[in-house]
């Protein structure tokens, strides 16, 4: 297995405000690191998941990494090129070798186009014209489990889960080599999530796909991915092998994302890691370890020094940055 | 039941059921009649009339209508019902070029400003919003100062100072489109600007844009009539609606049929267009369908 | 434990808030219509929270939107009422029906970036939805602030000039929620509220959102495919599949002892059950069936794994089970239980 994704180093910055707003406020930086100095990298046929708060820069990621948003600084390595600083027509060819789908559902489809239409946009695209774009979008529809008379609908008269699969299904046309999957089981419910999981664990067996998946579904975490990175303000703060991670997490902020999973019971007993304090602000980053705000293990060094990446022992995959690891 | 769908061509915007939808509309048929209908009188006009709508004193000054001279004659005693029909067509040409021109400029710039970079957004709504501070009747005085009166100064005066109502338009809703998930998912998929543009942000923008130049129609009309009677526009003999429904004025006691013939066939224009433009709302946005 | 007192609702026979009954409800598409509703009674309490779960398309938004009055042109409503503080929201004329949005009625949408303004700013949609209130722009500002805070945005003075599309999925979706909480609603519907929120922030939500239940003793109505979410926030279930109401009752009832056979195997997919690491997750067998045209029988039946000869000829009725939990299924027939 060769490494088909590799980033380095990768990070994206955003301004919050016009300048004359920063002016008229004080601001003196109103910048905002969306993501900051993220590195991984996912082989053929691996997944891993990308887990972490909401706004710690995941979509962010994503959408660097298929060319929507661009680097701030960083490199992006797809199949041995660099694929960051290409231009929209250097790109296409890459384009057909990735797919992405997106976080909303609906939101994600044009809509004047047909389910049909939306689904032969990607052959459109790459110029594949000798494709029944008919027979395609059956294929497609009932690979995701819908009805084939779904073709003449429109995306507003889909169900949330309904436009989330015809989302899945555009992204599964052109059988990409690496698929980038922004929440692809949010909304939908927990029998059509089993098939839309286990149709994306068998295209894989099949044809070697990877798949970068965004999360915050931590069943489908342990149950799907190989390795796992949890991302905090920006960064990555614990990153290993799925199994590893849910047995033992290291970083405290693992820890409580994990126990605070709800369980399918009224009456379950939580054992829940209460965080205390609030997500600080990408603007102004707290010091030393980012997590120190909200650290139950928080000590004096915690403020003051900013943590390199250790490494486990005996795991030498999994690394996690905290002074105290657990 | 599948067989009914798998008939129908697969066409990228797809408004074929728009299309089926509009036929139970039946104003919207009813628009779409009437505009027909003028239409092909003016293109027809020569085939239609029975005396040479120039002509003083074809008949009698202010003659009733008769068998002969079905809506009477005016008073130079030209026939009103020839001069009718041959009016129609300098409105309708006026108001086809120049609206029509200004249509295709403001997309143009309006998807420019909306989908270019901020500097030539910025620099483009500072000229629209230069010509349209311009009071619409001295901008009009000036053009016929500078090019003299003529049927091209009018259309000319339309044509510009409708375009940054439209390019305005056309900004606004490209702007909301470009940031929206689903170009972004298009550009995801590898389509260029071309094609965003084209597939996805022009029928978004058509609709909303043909609602409002449909409805701009009788306006130009109004506007054209107005600009000859002030001696800007055509001028006398050549017929046209404006011109015989301002003669009639001035006859209103003694020969009232002048002033229905000339208001009627506007009136008629402005409910076809007005129908036509609210029912291509329905065929452009496949939300307000109904299918029941 | 989550639920402190679990009597202290069951005891009083007070109307509920909001009570649907018989409602039917049709779309019309090219193929001909589809049956979206069929025949849904529910009740919400006062001051209760009910979960609605079920097979994605079940037509859990469109119960929503039919509530709201927001349904889509096509939509017919073809039978039954909804009564909401003992008025007929379908009969109401269109002008009371919509001063009740946004004021006694609020709804988070599935889809934030569909129901978020994309050319405003936060701050003017977060203002606008506050016209019923009779207070100054900047107290309304404030307000907003507040509420941003509470539902978790970091720094909402300085990034509410921003608009949607500077904030992350989860953010829109808790601007959302924000926006929703502030007109301090009789009823809440969350339809999906926490799909793009990761646990720890889902929990949060879920806090607030019981907090303020109790605070302006609201109803809520919560739409929901996470189980985990909807057995710790919900004090009644009802389970939807292919348009209507199969099953419906106290939170226990169903988690425990689920009576119709959807709702078993439903509970039995979710891989929070499944402690077992496992690259297959468990399905239901078959397919949704298709809405166009009229159905006989049970509409489950094709992927029951208990179907008998009876589930393909008739529709099987409510059955009660105990005092708040009732089921459509013939089983429950079958086993001598009291029809009413
Ligand atoms: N275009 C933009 N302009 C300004 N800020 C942005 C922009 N896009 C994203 N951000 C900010 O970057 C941060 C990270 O956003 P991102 O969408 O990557 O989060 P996420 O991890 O995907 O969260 P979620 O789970 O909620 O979707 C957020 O604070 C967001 O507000
Ligand atoms: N405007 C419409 N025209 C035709 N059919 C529609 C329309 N809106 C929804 N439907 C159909 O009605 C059914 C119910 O949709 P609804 O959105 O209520 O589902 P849902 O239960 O909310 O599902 P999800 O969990 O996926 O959001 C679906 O099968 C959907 O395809
Ligand atoms: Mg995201
Ligand atoms: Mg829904």
């Amino acid at each position: 297995m060769s490494g088909l994704l590799r980033v380095q180093d990768l990070s994206v910055r955003f301004r919050t405000m016009g300048s004359l707003k920063a002016l008229a406020t004080g601001t003196k930086d109103p910048y905002i690191d969306a993501a900051c100095g993220v590195s991984f990298d996912i082989r053929k046929g691996e997944t891993l998941a990308l887990v972490g708060e909401s706004g710690s820069g995941k979509s962010t990621i994503a959408r660097t990494v298929i060319g929507l948003q661009r680097a701030t600084s960083g490199s992006i390595i797809f199949d041995g090129q660099e694929i960051g600083a290409l231009s929209g027509s250097e790109r296409k060819p890459y384009l057909r070798r990735m797919a992405m789908m997106f976080q909303d559902p609906i939101a994600s489809l044009s809509p004047r186009l047909t389910v049909r239409s939306l689904l032969g946009e990607p052959f459109r695209i790459h110029g594949l014209r000798d494709i029944d774009a008919a027979a395609e979008a059956a294929r497609l529809l009932r690979m995701v489990g819908l009805p084939e008379d779904f073709a003449c609908r429109y995306p507003h008269q889909l169900s949330g889960g309904q436009a989330r699969r015809v989302g899945i299904a555009r992204a599964l046309a052109l059988n990409p080599d690496l698929l980038i999957a922004d929440e692809p089981t949010a909304g939908l419910d927990v029998s059509v999530q089993g098939e839309v999981l286990n149709l994306l664990a068998r295209l894989q067996n099949e044809l070697g796909m990877a798949i970068l998946i965004i999360t915050h579904n931590l069943n489908v975490v342990r149950h799907m991915t190989d390795r796992m990175a949890i991302m905090y303000l920006g960064r990555f703060i614990e990153v290993g092998s799925t199994e590893l991670i849910f047995e033992h997490p290291r970083h405290p902020y693992t820890q409580a994302l994990l126990a605070a999973n709800p369980d399918p019971d009224p009456d379950a007993v939580l054992n829940r890691i209460e965080l205390k304090g609030e997500v600080p602000s990408l603007m102004r980053r707290p010091t030393g370890c980012e997590f120190h705000t909200r650290c139950r293990y928080a000590q004096d060094i915690c403020r003051r020094v900013f943590p390199d990446h250790s490494t486990s022992s005996d795991h030498t995959e999994h690394s996690f940055r905290c002074h105290f690891p657990a | 039941m599948a067989s009914v769908e798998t008939t129908r061509p697969e066409t990228n915007v797809a408004i074929g059921p728009g299309l089926q939808q509009f036929r139970k509309n039946r104003l919207g048929m009813l628009g779409a009649a009437l505009v027909t209908l003028i239409t092909a009188i003016a293109i027809f006009a020569p085939l239609m009339i029975m005396h040479d709508p120039v002509r003083i004193m074809v008949g009698p000054r202010l003659a009733d209508p008769s068998l002969h001279y079905l809506l009477g004659t005016d008073q130079l005693g030209r026939d009103t019902f020839s001069r009718i029909i041959m009016g129609s067509r300098i409105p309708l040409l006026v108001a086809f070029v120049s609206l029509g021109s200004s249509l295709a400029v403001g997309l143009v710039l309006g998807l420019i400003a909306g989908f270019g970079p901020r500097w030539l957004d910025n620099l483009l709504v500072l000229f629209f919003d230069t010509i349209r501070s311009f009071p619409g009747i001295i901008f009009a005085l000036a053009m016929v100062a500078l090019l003299g009166p003529s049927l091209a100064s009018v259309i000319l005066v339309i044509a510009i100072t409708s375009m940054p109502i439209y390019a305005r338009v056309v900004r606004t809703q490209t702007e909301a489109l470009r940031s929206s998930e689903y170009v972004a998912a298009e550009r995801s998929m590898g389509a260029g600007t071309t094609r965003i543009l084209a597939v996805h942000v022009l029928p978004n923008v058509i609709g909303p844009l043909l609602i409002l130049v449909s409805m701009d129609v009788p306006a130009v009309i109004a506007v054209e009539a107005g600009l000859s009677f002030l001696g800007m526009g055509v001028r006398p003999p050549t017929p046209d609606w404006g011109a015989i429904l301002n003669d009639g004025f001035n006859y209103i006691d003694k020969a009232p049929w002048l002033v229905i013939a000339g208001g009627i066939p506007i009136v008629l224009a402005t409910l076809g267009f007005t129908f036509l433009g609210e029912a291509l709302r329905e065929i452009f946005d496949p939300k307000l369908r109904k299918d029941l | 434990m989550r639920h402190e007192d679990p009597t202290s609702h069951s005891s009083a026979p007070s109307p509920p808030l909001l009570e649907i009954r018989g409602l039917d409800l049709d779309f019309g598409t090219p193929r001909g219509r589809v049956h979206a509703l069929r025949n849904i009674s529910l009740n919400v309490p006062a001051a209760q929270v009910v979960g609605i779960v079920g097979e994605s398309g079940s037509g859990k938004s469109t119960l929503a939107y039919t509530v709201m009055g927001l349904l889509p042109q096509n939509a017919v409503v073809t039978a039954g009422n909804i009564l909401f503080e003992g008025r007929d929201l379908l009969e109401m004329p269109s002008q009371t029906r919509r001063n009740l949005l946004g004021n006694r009625l609020s709804m988070i949408f599935q889809d934030p970036m569909t129901a978020l303004n994309p050319v405003r700013t936060i701050e003017g949609q977060m203002i606008d939805i506050q016209h019923h209130e009779k207070i100054s722009r900047s107290e309304k500002r404030s307000l907003a602030i507040q509420m941003l805070h509470r539902v978790g945005i970091p720094d909402p003075q300085s990034r509410m000039g921003g608009y949607p599309h500077h904030f992350s999925g989860g953010m829109r979706q808790r601007i959302c929620i924000a926006m929703a909480l502030l007109v301090k609603p009789a009823l809440l519907i969350a339809d999906e509220p926490t799909t793009a929120l990761d646990a720890t922030l889902e929990v949060q939500i879920i806090h607030l959102l019981k907090d303020l239940q109790k605070e302006i003793g609201c109803s809520v109505l919560f739409v929901s495919h996470h189980l985990g979410a909807v057995a710790e926030l919900c004090d009644r279930v009802a389970v939807m599949y292919a348009g209507e109401v199969v099953e419906q009752g106290g939170v226990r009832d169903i988690f425990h002892n689920p009576a119709h056979p959807y709702t078993r195997a439903l509970l039995e997919c979710d891989p929070g059950r499944i402690r077992q690491k496992t690259r297959t997750l468990p399905t239901i067998r078959g397919e949704v069936p298709n809405l166009l045209g009229s159905k006989e029988g049970c509409i489950f039946q094709p992927r029951c794994p208990q179907a008998f000869g009876r589930c393909t000829q008739d529709t099987p009725i409510e059955y009660r089970i105990g005092v708040e939990q009732a089921a459509r299924c013939h089983l429950l027939n079958e086993k001598g239980l009291v029809s009413r």
